[in-house]
């Protein structure tokens, strides 16, 4: 990059449709961040989100909303950016996000201090379904999930107390992976919760997603985990590796629970 | 739109320049309120090196609901962006958890057989900050001082207010930026800019030392996360951290 770019703020008009939604509209964190962090990205001259943390204002619906994009500096190596996703003149979804550039698969790190969760086969994993009795679930119909049984005994009313939700993942669309669609990926196995027996609803306020490399095509390897279920608030931790093995993502989100 | 001017503490400064949580406290504060008075998510990315002197800080209220509280936070000086920080804010518990995974808080030592952090490193270079944050490191995680790295990319010790005062949820916010990068321990000595730092604060810290464990998974092409743990003398996580930080390779 030799010259500056021009730091004009973005605006772009778009219409939330139902087609990654659960139920009557209710739309996925994970997903939401994608949304705005793709149209983030084209106001600055790095390819990747390196970092990008998001606070869930209010809940948006589906229909029209308006993403502004401000760029705060385009650096040589980061380029910062914040972004907002408004409806009717009021914030919903505010993001920052540190654009650069990701090393490249198969690229050598310096050091690793952590495995991939090791997992059944998928064909020996339980395919994520909605039960019938529930609405459908949109991210289902793009994503395909095989959870780990061990982790899964909760779809069964089965509670393991764990805290912990491990599984397979790869797009089901035909899209190849890349590192927007990791975002989605960050925030899509069932919450940590449902495990614990504690049911409903569990809405981000907070989802800070770190990305660490291109990720190969192929099945991701995904592992969610709470620490501590605290005065209404919860961690969410979660770890996305790729086929070849890589760390392509760290997530971490804080989200409110109703106590049974 | 509301927010003041920060006249920057150069005690608390790193090598001259000013401390990322100092700076993070500061701007913090005025994003808080009486129904919302504790950050209970902190998300700040580092946008260009702050100078010392004064820092106008610009706090935008996104939504004022009955549990949370939700800002954006501008670090400004002159035309510069220096920090964009979004708070989420409410009002933190001090009573038992629900639930926890069972993680144990960092096991460290007695106290009075963790040297104290000087505030002026092996290197030379004045860390200010340690000065008004009372860290005493594991020695075994802190070997690189004396020019022995360990290779274990985790560094752990016991902190509190160097003033002797509870820690409070901003205080707080400090220590999760307080440890010496985990990078010393694998003999990489250079600087260590954050591009960005999360902080979920968890509950309100009981009286006395908090044990703090900071650890990395992944380095690589110049990029590190470092997760800092933090726990309160009854035993609670009070704060989880993460950030990401640039590093180098020495020349080869």
């Amino acid at each position: 990059m030799t010259a500056a770019a021009p730091m004009q703020p973005a605006v772009r008009q778009l219409e939330l449709d139902d087609a990654w939604a659960y139920g009557a509209g209710v739309l996925h964190g994970g997903w939401l961040l994608e949304t705005v962090t793709s149209i983030a990205l084209e106001s600055t001259g790095h390819p990747h989100p390196l970092a990008v943390s998001a606070h869930f204002v209010a809940a948006p619906g589906l229909g029209p909303a308006v993403v502004e994009v401000e760029p705060l500096r385009e650096g040589r190596t980061v380029g910062s950016l914040r972004a907002r996703l408004a409806q009717d003149g009021r914030p919903k979804v505010e993001v920052l996000v540190s654009a650069g550039t990701l090393p490249p698969a198969g690229s050598a790190p310096f050091l690793v201090d952590a495995a991939p969760p090791s997992l059944p086969a998928p064909e020996a994993c339980l395919r994520h379904e909605m039960p019938a009795d529930l609405p459908r679930n949109g991210i289902l119909e793009h994503l395909e999930i095989r959870l780990d049984p061990a982790t899964a005994g909760w779809t069964a009313g089965a509670f393991g107390g764990s805290a912990e939700v491990a599984g397979w993942i790869r797009p089901t669309d035909g899209r190849p992976l890349d590192p927007l669609l990791l975002l989605t990926v960050s925030d899509a196995l069932p919450p940590v919760t449902f495990d614990l027996g504690i049911a409903g609803w569990v809405p981000t306020i907070e989802l800070t997603v770190l990305l660490r490399c291109v990720p190969v095509d192929g099945w991701l390897r995904v592992v969610q985990r709470a620490r501590s279920v605290h005065g209404g608030w919860l961690d969410e931790e979660c770890e996305v590796w790729d086929s070849a093995g890589q760390l392509v993502a760290q997530a971490r989100q804080l989200a409110g629970y109703k106590q049974p | 739109m509301s927010g003041g001017e920060v006249a920057i503490d150069e005690s608390w400064s790193v090598g001259g320049k000013p401390h990322g949580g100092y700076l993070l406290r500061s701007a913090v504060e005025l994003a808080l309120d009486e129904a919302h008075p504790h950050p209970l998510a902190v998300s700040a990315h580092y946008v260009s090196s702050p100078d010392h002197g004064v820092a106008a800080v610009e706090v935008e209220r996104l939504r004022t609901g009955r549990r949370v509280a939700s800002s954006r936070v501008r670090i400004g000086q002159g035309d510069a962006v220096r920090a964009e920080v979004l708070v989420s804010a409410g009002t933190l518990s001090a009573a038992d958890p629900y639930w926890t995974s069972g993680l144990a808080p960092v096991e460290l030592p007695p106290v009075e057989d963790c040297p104290r952090t000087p505030s002026v490193g092996p290197t030379g270079m004045r860390v200010g900050y340690f000065d008004h944050v009372d860290l005493r490191m594991d020695p075994a995680s802190a070997q690189w001082a004396v020019g022995r790295p360990q290779g274990r990319a985790e560094v752990r010790g016991w902190m509190r207010r160097a003033d002797g005062a509870d820690a409070s949820p901003l205080d707080v916010l400090v220590f999760a930026d307080a440890m010496p990068p985990v990078t010393f321990d694998l003999g990489l000595l250079g600087w260590v800019p954050t591009l960005e730092l999360t902080v979920h604060v968890r509950g309100l810290a009981a009286p006395g030392w908090l044990r703090v464990v900071q650890r990395a998974t992944v380095l690589r092409d110049g990029w590190l996360d470092e997760e800092c743990l933090i726990w309160d003398s009854a035993g609670h996580l009070v704060a989880q951290a993460r950030q990401l930080a640039g590093y180098r390779l020495p020349e080869a």
